[in-house]
């Protein structure tokens, strides 16, 4: 062939371009020749293959470079979780009382399943002159004897009536009667006084106030005594049915639960008092009420016992215009408001949320009907009963206005109700808050106190104020349901959060956590002290209060919206293209060097004898289309 | 429940107060209608209650009758002294409705607004909790979204009421807020007539009352001090059209503007008022009014009718009014502006540039000493050196007295306060421009909807030399029509609020580079990539 072909290319000349003769297809047409050595020119045309080689490794390297400042920008803040030890919280169910066991529940503390449950120390003591003096020629007991066989006769009573119960459910007695314990926190009394009643049953009361000469003090459960009953043959069982009469209503053997009708614990809570007047426009109305003195003389002294565990805001306010959404029924003369109505009583249009705070409200609701609805009852025509409470609501109580024959809707009487007007409402607006605040009744064996000062409230109606006693019972339910709850919210953190992977987790929402843990924990060291019930009160609602923090913290929602699905929708098409040329040319890269290797070994192998010199030489191509060459060889 | 144990108090009954000395809370309601030149009836109700607080002894205890506590519980709580919040939607027409503003003089420019006193040292968190707890409650964001959003410097302009020791004033408009029923109700609701008796139920339709062109709604409270009874009044003013679309007359009824007859009064009302402000030439009303008295009414001595709604023989009755010997309403061509007009454009718009250009009429005979505001977001940046005042097309550089000139400071969020002492010479124009630039927001900055625009408050003229409407005796002999510009109780005067486009982005330009990178990489890096590592390869040709 000769040189001057313009088709054919000098081997050591650069490539030049030279247009296509019009008619011909432009390509070059390599014709072969001996001289033409074909590894030459694909040396000179390929670049050398450690260049290759660098270059597609270098995409991958770049993307494991870049992988770690990826993971670094999009990782979420999640700090380990306590789970072991919140797993261990649950265990301390056993011991301690809890509210979610049903209506009958394990009754006490208890620092482990083999201790004894704690029990609540009274101090029994006894007035001297109530044991009648033996004749003379019988033994002499000193006094504190009596009063332990006193106990032990009260103990053994309580023991024969719990054991009543099948094991399964039976209840426990969580209270221990000491003849000197002047530290206890409960004190009982047998009081000889000339002011008691001088026929058995005896009437044992609990103390309001202190007495004049010191022996009675506030929150003591006295027996009183008449002098002239000492002399009776059964003395000694009166005062075993008085004392149990007491005490084993005031401490029944089954705590009772937080009834779905209380408010579940909160600290801070709202008592809002409503007069409603449902149209002070037609007849006559209610016009203002002595809401001040009603509530200091029925509520202040429920409320004021409660400050441990409760902190009480109260407002009050007079609505001249509620309007009812539902027809009463006219029925005999009297409009009556059936139960269906009684559950949608409250309408949203009266308005009656200040909104000032998010504490939960207790509305207690004075409603005075229109004349036009006048008298209103509820239930059926004939019903006396004039209230009804709204489960974790309130209350509300009926008052029908006087109606005077002749009187219509030109009567425009604006009545005012003064105190002893609002004695009865307010007598049940207290019965009502005890109930909503899972607060038990005052047993019916107990009598009010019948100190001469209070003869004028309890004629009024008013209720004497919450003791000790019922305190004890309060603050035992309330610390098992906060840390019941508290148990419960820790519990569902760790599940929430393992469930969700993206949820990040804070220091300040771990820390929140782990205080909470260390106060639930610590629980049964508190319930060692001398007067358990406080501390450990605090610590149960601490940690509750800590756990809803954490659980309600706006700081785990944060990457919520974001899940991985969506992460891999924005980079699957912008990635995809890309690893498969990449991953394709490793791989052939790869083949490639494996290929070498043989070919390399497989000359070493033969040395220098092979005649026909078979070198295999794979090749290819690598575009974007894959396509692939045969494997050209070489003779 | 027995008889005894109610105590009858024979009509017109009074609270029982809690002390001797304490005075008793009332409540009074005033209905005030004006007809104005244009065959439009401006409509004022206004509910006032006078109270103290009773808090009861023991703790925490807060007692109410005739006031909401969900009003006065957040302001007790926050320490408030004064709280003012405005809602206005539509404009106020000056030259055509012949006064400078609504008759509700305590309303604020266009759109919300809420200004307030506050006692005390930490007063940002409390502001923000009485903003927040107020909006829940008129279902409408009138706080600021960050505390320094809140103008400060206008103590001077809205001088407090009651003295007390550490006030600290507080303002944050809110241009883009409209009044609709969400903000009605919670109103109502905060009467203690409820919308169900007195003149509250003639508001208590809100087809009716929402469809009036121009409204405005707001409360002002004074919380007690220890010597005096708080007060807090809450009203809701409207301008009503009197022709009917095809034309007709202007006589109109109580019945034919609120829909119904005059319903039976509140029981607990001390006083329950219907006025009528009678225009120039006289009106006929039936029934014939109690009390007609000559006052002075934002700057002109008028007539002024009043019922007293208590009255017996007034109960269900319909109220009407009429113009003697008027047929089909003749739209006037010629209207007397009243003593101070404002009028505010943005001139020269550019892009990003644009002069503000404000028009300052006083047609009063005398000169009147006043304090010009504006309140400016922090992208607004005008140009203060290159501020000019024109008076009738002359330069008059002297007019302003003094300048108090607050700029922001992005990027912390902040406004730019300006006030201009001025005055404003008799029968004359006062022109001030001041041009501006529009900053560039960010990204994120920008509101929903961007290319509408965002507005800025409206500008506030501030009259410095208003004497007051209270009666004294030298106004008895003075008649009808006599004209004396600052015996008026109208501080303030509004000018328009503006709505300025806001330079945008092309928002979709993010996307459009993601999806663009995304397509090159895919579409172009197998290619890219091929070229750099081709590898040739010697091909046989088959023969």
């Amino acid at each position: 062939m000769s040189v001057a072909n313009p088709a054919m290319r000098g081997l050591g000349d650069p490539p030049t371009h030279e247009p296509p003769q019009p008619g011909t297809s432009p390509e070059i047409k390599l014709t072969r020749r001996k001289d033409v050595d074909a590894a030459r020119v694909l040396e000179q045309a390929n670049q050398p293959a450690k260049w290759r080689l660098l270059v597609v490794v270098c995409f991958p390297l770049f993307f494991l470079l870049a992988a770690p400042y990826w993971w670094y920008t999009t990782s979420i803040v999640r700090l380990p979780l306590p789970n072991e030890r919140i797993v261990a919280l649950e265990s301390q169910r056993v011991v301690t009382a809890t509210a979610d066991a049903g209506p009958r529940m394990q009754v006490a503390i208890a620092l482990t399943a083999q201790d004894p449950p704690l029990r609540t120390q009274i101090w029994f003591t006894v007035d001297e002159a109530a044991f009648p003096v033996p004749p003379p020629g019988k033994a002499q007991f000193p006094h504190n004897a009596k009063v332990q066989n006193v106990i032990k006769l009260v103990t053994d009573g309580v023991d024969g009536l719990v054991r009543r119960d099948a094991p399964e459910d039976r209840g426990e007695r969580r209270w221990d009667m000491e003849v000197d314990a002047p530290r206890a926190p409960l004190r009982a009394h047998i009081l000889v006084t000339d002011t008691a009643t001088n026929k058995f049953p005896l009437e044992p009361y609990i103390a309001v106030g202190d007495s004049e000469d010191g022996k009675v003090t506030r929150g003591m459960l006295v027996v009183p005594v008449h002098p002239d009953l000492i002399g009776d043959r059964n003395l000694k069982q009166h005062y075993k049915i008085a004392l149990i009469n007491g005490i084993h209503f005031l401490f029944p053997p089954h705590l009772p639960g937080i009834p779905t009708r209380a408010l579940a614990y909160s600290p801070n809570i709202t008592l809002s008092f409503v007069l409603l007047n449902e149209d002070a426009m037609v007849g006559s109305y209610v016009d203002g009420w002595d809401v001040e003195g009603a509530i200091r003389d029925h509520f202040l002294p429920q409320l004021s016992p409660l400050s441990p565990l409760f902190n009480f805001s109260i407002e009050s306010q007079v609505l001249y215009h509620a309007p009812l959404t539902i027809d009463p029924d006219h029925v005999n003369g009297s409009w009556v408001i059936d139960d269906d109505g009684m559950n949608v009583f409250v309408s949203e249009r009266w308005s009656l949320d200040s909104m000032s705070s998010n504490n939960p409200v207790l509305r207690f609701l004075l409603f005075v009907p229109s004349q036009l609805h006048r008298p209103l009852k509820l239930g059926d025509s004939e019903s006396r009963a004039s209230s009804f409470l709204i489960p974790q609501f309130g209350s509300v109580v009926i008052l029908n206005p006087p109606t005077e024959q002749g009187q219509g809707h030109d009567d425009k009487t604006a009545y005012t109700l003064a105190l002893a007007a609002l004695d009865a409402p307010f007598a049940q607006f207290a019965a009502h808050l005890r109930s909503l605040l899972a607060i038990a009744a005052r047993p019916s064996q107990l009598h009010p106190d019948p100190a001469p000062g209070r003869a004028a409230l309890v004629a009024r109606g008013v209720a004497d104020p919450l003791s000790v006693w019922e305190m004890d019972t309060v603050l035992r339910t309330r610390l098992a349901e906060t840390a019941a709850e508290a148990r419960k919210t820790l519990a569902g953190i760790v599940r929430l959060v393992d469930k969700i992977k993206e949820m990040q987790l804070g220091e300040d929402v771990r820390d929140k956590i782990l205080g909470a843990v260390r106060r639930l924990e610590g629980l049964p060291a508190a319930a060692r002290a001398r007067s358990p019930l406080p501390p450990s009160f605090l610590l149960a609602r601490d940690a509750l209060l800590l756990a809803n923090e954490a659980f309600f913290d706006p700081g785990m929602m944060g990457q919520l919206y974001f899940p991985d699905q969506h992460k891999f929708a924005v980079y699957t098409p912008l990635f995809a293209p890309v690893g498969v040329s990449i991953v394709v040319s490793l791989l052939r890269e790869v083949k490639r060097l494996k290929g070498r290797r043989r070919k390399a070994k497989k000359e070493k192998d033969q040395g220098e004898g092979n005649p026909k010199g078979v070198v295999a030489e794979s090749e290819s191509t690598a575009t974007s289309t894959g396509v692939q060459t045969r494997a050209a060889t070489r003779r | 429940m027995r008889l005894s144990h109610f105590v009858a108090v024979l009509s017109s009954a009074v609270l029982a107060s809690a002390g001797p000395t304490s005075p008793q809370d009332a409540f009074h309601e005033v209905l005030t209608l004006q007809p104005l030149p244009d065959g439009k009836l401006s409509v004022l109700f206004e509910f006032t209650t006078h109270f103290s607080l009773h808090k009861g002894d023991g703790p925490s205890q807060s007692h109410h009758s005739l006031t909401p506590p969900t009003l006065l519980l957040p302001l007790e709580k926050s320490n408030v002294s004064e709280l003012t919040i405005s809602f206005t939607s539509g404009q106020w027409n000056q030259l055509r409705h012949g006064e400078s503003g609504p008759p509700a003089y305590e309303a604020g420019g266009g759109g919300g607004e809420v200004r307030g006193w506050l006692e005390g040292g930490d007063t940002d968190t409390a502001w923000d909790d009485v903003t927040h707890a107020f909006a829940g409650l008129f279902c409408a964001t009138v706080g600021a979204e960050h505390v320094g959003e809140s103008v400060r410097t206008f103590g001077d302009l809205y001088p407090p009421a009651r003295q007390g020791n550490n006030l600290s004033h507080y303002l944050v408009a809110s241009p883009h807020l409209h009044l609709c029923t969400e903000n009605l109700t919670p109103f109502l609701s905060l009467l203690p007539s409820k919308g169900l008796s007195g003149l509250s139920a003639l508001l208590a339709h809100p087809g009716n009352v929402l469809g009036w062109g121009f409204k405005t709604e707001g409360i002002d409270v004074v919380m007690p001090s220890k010597t005096q009874q708080g007060t807090w009044t809450g009203w809701w003013g409207g301008v009503v059209d009197l022709v009917p679309e095809r034309g007709g007359t202007r006589g109109f009824t109580l019945k034919t503007i609120f829909g119904t007859n005059l319903p039976r009064p509140f029981p607990k009302a001390a006083s329950s008022t219907l006025r009528l402000i009678a225009p120039e030439g006289g009106l006929a009303v039936d029934p014939a009014p109690q009390k007609v008295n000559k006052r002075w009414v934002d700057g002109r001595r008028r007539e002024v009718a009043e019922w007293d709604l208590f009255t017996e023989d007034l109960q269900d009755k319909d109220f009407g009014f009429w113009w003697h010997e008027e047929g089909p309403f003749k739209h006037p061509l010629h209207f007397e502006p009243p003593a101070v007009t404002i009028s505010r454009v943005a001139a020269d718009r550019h892009a990003s540039d644009a002069t503000f250009v404000v028009n300052i009429a006083n047609n009063a005979d005398v000169d009147r000493e006043a304090v010009y505001s504006e309140v400016w977001p922090w992208w607004v940046k005008g140009w203060l050196s290159e501020m000019s005042v024109k008076v009738n097309g002359a330069a008059a550089p002297d007019l302003i007295h003094s300048i108090d000139y607050h700029p922001s400071t992005p990027p912390t969020p902040s406004t730019t306060d300006l006030h201009l002492r001025l005055t404003l010479p008799a029968r004359s124009t006062v022109q001030l421009s001041i041009p501006f630039t529009k900053l560039t927001l960010k990204y994120d900055d920008h509101v929903p909807d961007a290319e509408r625009g965002r507005e800025i408050p409206a500008s506030v003229l501030t009259l410095l030399d208003v004497k007051g409407e209270e009666e004294r005796y030298a106004d008895k002999a003075l008649e009808t029509g006599t004209v004396d510009v600052q015996r008026t109780s109208r501080r303030r005067v509004y000018g328009p609020k503006l709505l300025l486009d806001v330079p945008t982005p092309d928002f979709s330009m993010p996307y459009n580079v993601i999806i663009m990178s995304s397509t090159v990489m895919a579409v172009f890096f197998g290619s890219i990539q091929g070229r750099i590592i081709r590898r040739w390869g010697w091909v046989e040709a088959s023969k």
